[in-house]
């Protein structure tokens, strides 16, 4: 690597041309002038050898039910107009988006497992709330245009919103993961509550299927907003504050 | 997917220039191409839109977002690592550390923050800025000259004219 103040003899190769050069996606033209640039150039050059170098990429979450990304591209290609429903899955709504929803938060109706059924899956029992403890999860759930009262179950194609309880006067950041066949996926946008309190609304909704045992997890942290790399790892992995709650599949 | 396979570690990079945090940066793009699967459509994981270009912009803003939020500001100046690769420009264009990028995120519109971020992080030209972001060369020119002033305003050093 070059010294901090070594500089280009001209105008430095940007980064992104760099990355481009390395991808050989310039044109052939492109491709010489930036040649005889690093011929001439050893600040560049510095920089072209750090871009070159391995580096290890985390590995992507995948949909859920291991969906393949190339049956993902077929059912965007072949299904057309089916694809809305066919292939968003874990969809995010945007806050305000769906009046159901709104409606769904409003009512309320909000259901919450017991602590007995809601252990195994890796996943401490201390992180399943505890109706009127200091923190819970509780899910609403919108099944065939319905509100319906067990959110303990799903099926394909539900709608859930996640409300929150912690104690004010935490600000905690969050973030939703839902575990399912040993793999982490991240519905919601991370953000940080306004203001903790009693069933606190999450921005967004998402749908689940598939057959399997569903976890979700609300990751709260006082500190930052929990990594999703970190997450992705395993419940072991939550931060101290997170709650849990389970649904079961109904296709099983 | 063959576009986080291909882009995923430009990308990555990318996001460390700006957020000096492996971790941040990794979530930044893993966040994004989930999102990108996710949405399906014109933009799926394998559309023909995902060239570097575009991918590019999409991680520029998504690292703008974290650094806007205040709350992250005092962890990611806590946890910075230093910088992978070293200045390249002359005296006269300062490189833009984390300290003063975060001094600029409350300063700046994000139209001229992006600017110049491609501009003093990424070494563009503005040629090259006009063209990932659409806008005019005289755009770029004015964003720029303002941002700079910003700059010269906030870390009272000499701050680059354009090449």
């Amino acid at each position: 690597m070059t010294s901090m103040h070594e500089s280009c003899v001209t105008e430095p190769i940007s980064m992104l041309r760099l990355e481009r050069y390395r991808l050989h996606e310039l044109s052939a033209r492109e491709e010489r002038a930036v040649s005889a640039h690093l011929e001439q150039c050893g600040a560049c050059r510095a920089c072209l050898a750090e871009v070159e170098q391995d580096i290890v990429l985390p590995a992507l979450p995948e949909l859920p039910n291991a969906r393949s990304q190339a049956a993902v591209v077929d059912l965007i290609e072949l299904r057309g107009a089916a694809r809305r429903v066919r292939t968003r899955r874990f969809m995010a709504f945007g806050a305000g988006a769906s009046g159901a929803l709104a409606l769904a938060a409003a009512a309320l109706l909000v259901l919450q497992t017991s602590v007995e059924r809601q252990r195994a899956d890796g996943v401490p029992l201390a992180r399943f709330g505890i109706k009127g403890g200091d923190v819970a999860v509780e899910l609403v759930r919108k099944h065939q245009g319905a509100l319906a009262d067990d959110a303990t179950l799903f099926a394909d194609g539900d709608v859930f919103k996640v409300l929150v309880t912690c104690p004010p006067p935490l600000t905690p950041h969050f973030d939703v993961v839902v575990y399912q066949a040993g793999q982490a996926y991240f519905p919601l946008a991370a953000g940080t509550l306004d203001s903790c309190g009693n069933r606190q609304a999450l921005s967004g909704a998402f749908t689940l299927d598939g057959a399997g045992d569903v976890i979700v997890c609300v990751a709260l942290d006082a500190q930052r907003v929990p990594s999703r790399t970190e997450l992705g790892q395993g419940p072991d992995a939550l931060p101290d504050l997170s709650v849990c709650t389970r649904v079961r599949s109904t296709s099983r | 997917m063959e576009a986080y396979r291909r882009y995923g570690p430009a990308l990555l990079r990318k996001a460390k220039r700006m957020l000096h945090n492996p971790t941040d940066a990794e979530d930044v793009v893993q966040g994004l191409f989930v999102d990108l699967l996710q949405g399906g459509g014109a933009a799926g994981p394998d559309s023909a839109q995902l060239e570097l270009g575009y991918l590019y912009r999409a991680v520029t803003h998504r690292c703008l977002n974290v650094l806007r939020d205040a709350r992250n500001q005092r962890r990611l100046l806590e946890q910075r690592e230093a910088p992978a690769l070293p200045a390249r420009t002359t005296c006269e264009q300062r490189a833009i550390d984390l300290d003063l990028l975060l001094k600029l995120s409350a300063q700046l519109d994000a139209l001229s923050f992006e600017m110049l971020v491609y501009r003093f992080i990424d070494d563009m030209t503005q040629d090259e800025i006009a063209e990932l972001t659409g806008y005019s060369r005289k755009t770029v020119g004015k964003r720029l000259d303002d941002a700079r002033q910003t700059v010269l305003r906030l870390a009272e050093q000499p701050v680059g004219g354009e090449a």
